[in-house]
């Protein structure tokens, strides 16, 4: 998690670590200095999450016991870390992520167990101590839950919540989303298929259409059969439902994280992905419908491939009317780009 | 003077000192008033991943410390306050209409004394589709992954796998010579 935790604004590093918190404090030149290491109780640290849960105006952290499961909080004041100041017994959390879900201008937390499925929420109190019965849950498809993503999916200006249920392998794969209503509490879980094993998610407007988007990777281990992980788009309708998932294959296995970035400065939503099997990160760029070869721009280049997949009447890979075939209509669209008279596909 | 009953952990904090001042200068006739903050944003709307200046008002004008820039409740900044104002620069909102608010911590609690929101709108170019750009080897098994303006160049974002301290270097040679050029 990215975060500026000694306030000499540069952004630092939080890692969840076996010893506990690593911290890596950034030099603004994008080096960092010496990892400190921040004791957590006797036990190391799962995950992590970043929020001013005390309203100092401080990251502070909320973090996930490695050893008991419990969600554990950390203070950032006068002195950073100094250990626990509340602990609160959880399910595990294999997934952290804050918002505020009431309204109230207090730091919430949202995270999925690491044992069973579900995603779970705690309305703070605004003194980094979160009570027992601060904590409910919600339940979603299978058995195990490992992340979960904030965001407003349907434009209300209320947070909601989608959860990835890896547990899902090889049957019923889905995402969960989970409407908020304001107050604190979600509407039931509506699940949509997104590949197989659903491990990791992030949300974006990755179309430019104003609404949220969902970006889901698998954790299918290489010891499976070839192609079985894939990154999922679910483009957003805008009213809290999303359209059945396009598929990318993958080849480098496990793909355990995703976030967003605009990594080429074209105003597009790029993902980066880690892959854990292949030890690289992985970037996708997102481009213009009418860039068929992907470089970044629409040419004559293109103009060729397009007519090219008409000619071989490539069945809807690049069907930018939606018509469900490759024609001498997406063709039209692809010379229009090119001519700089904007993409109209669909 | 009888003091509110606080958890040893806040006595023990800067942040908890902080959190007395509103009770304690009233009572001593030396304080002005909690301050008071108000926001602005510039550009809105704005372009995903284009820089996005948040601006704070600080009432009095004389007030000291940094100002906490917040989406929704994540913290996205500090700026220091000059002369009545403190400003916080990012690259890296997310897309889709935010909910930006700010807090000077000085005189009272974020929960308790905010600006009002300002909903900044942030905007992606269409894409259509996404294709494979390059590919970092990263240290051993990259478990997590996180992005941030660790340069301070404001552009562009960075991804960076959050289990490795030792890869930075590595990948910011990796950086400059694959993304930028793509």
């Amino acid at each position: 998690m990215v975060a500026d935790f000694n306030g000499d604004g540069k952004q630092d590093i939080a890692v969840a670590d076996n010893a506990g918190v690593e911290i890596l404090m950034g030099n603004g030149d994008g080096t960092f200095q010496a990892v400190q290491t921040f004791a957590v109780g006797t036990g190391g640290v799962l995950t992590l999450a970043v929020g001013d849960f005390n309203g100092f105006g401080d990251p502070d952290l909320v973090v996930s016991s490695l050893t008991s499961g419990n969600v554990l909080m950390l203070d950032n004041g006068t002195q950073m870390f100094p250990g626990i100041v509340s602990s609160l017994d959880a399910p595990g959390a294999s997934w952290l992520a804050v918002g505020d879900f009431n309204g109230d201008g207090i730091t919430d937390i949202a995270l999925t167990p690491t044992k069973g499925n579900g995603v779970f929420v705690l309305l703070g109190s605004g003194n980094l101590v979160f009570p027992q019965n601060s904590m409910s849950g919600y339940p979603t498809p299978g058995s195990s839950s490992s992340a979960v993503a904030i965001g407003d999916f349907n434009g209300d200006g209320i947070p909601d919540l989608a959860v990835a249920n890896p547990s899902n392998n090889f049957g019923s794969p889905k995402v969960s989303v989970l409407l908020g209503n304001g107050d604190g509490t979600f509407q039931p879980a509506v699940n949509y298929a997104a590949g197989n094993n659903p491990y990791s998610i992030v949300f974006g407007d990755f179309d430019g259409d104003g609404y949220a988007d969902l970006a889901v990777t698998s954790d299918t281990d290489l010891a499976n059969p070839p192609g079985q992980n894939s990154l999922n788009v679910l483009l957003g309708n805008g009213d809290g439902t999303f359209r059945p998932p396009v598929s990318y294959p993958v080849t480098t296995g496990a793909q355990t994280s995703v976030a967003m970035g605009n990594f080429y400065g074209d105003g597009r939503v790029d993902l980066a992905i880690a892959n854990v099997d292949g030890n690289t990160v992985s970037i996708y760029l997102g481009v213009s419908a009418c860039d068929i070869d992907g470089d970044g721009a629409t040419n004559v280049a293109d103009v060729q491939l397009i007519v090219n997949e008409a000619l071989e009447a490539i069945p809807a890979v690049d069907d930018l009317n939606g018509d469900g075939s490759v024609t001498v209509a997406d063709v039209q669209i692809v010379i229009d780009a090119a001519l700089g008279l904007g993409c109209a596909a669909k | 003077m009888n003091l509110p009953m606080l958890p040893a952990w806040r006595l023990s904090s800067r942040s908890s000192l902080l959190a007395l001042l509103p009770i304690l200068l009233p009572r001593f006739g030396a304080a002005q008033a909690a301050s008071g903050v108000s926001l602005s944003t510039s550009p809105n709307p704005s372009v995903f991943g284009a820089p996005v200046t948040l601006t704070a008002t600080v009432t009095p004008a004389s007030a000291v410390g940094n100002v906490t820039f917040f989406d929704g409740a994540t913290i996205l900044g500090t700026g220091v306050i000059h002369s009545g104002t403190a400003s916080f620069t990012t690259v890296l909102l997310p897309t889709g209409k935010r909910r930006i608010t700010a807090c000077d911590p000085s005189y009272s609690t974020c929960s308790a004394a905010r600006s009002s929101p300002v909903v900044q709108t942030v905007t992606s170019v269409p894409a259509g589709r996404f294709v494979p750009g390059p590919t970092l080897t990263a240290d051993s098994a990259p478990t997590s992954i996180t992005v941030g303006d660790f340069n301070g160049a404001a552009f562009p974002t960075s991804p960076w796998p959050t289990n490795s301290a030792a890869m930075s270097a590595f990948f910011w040679e990796r950086w400059a010579a694959g993304f930028n050029g793509r």
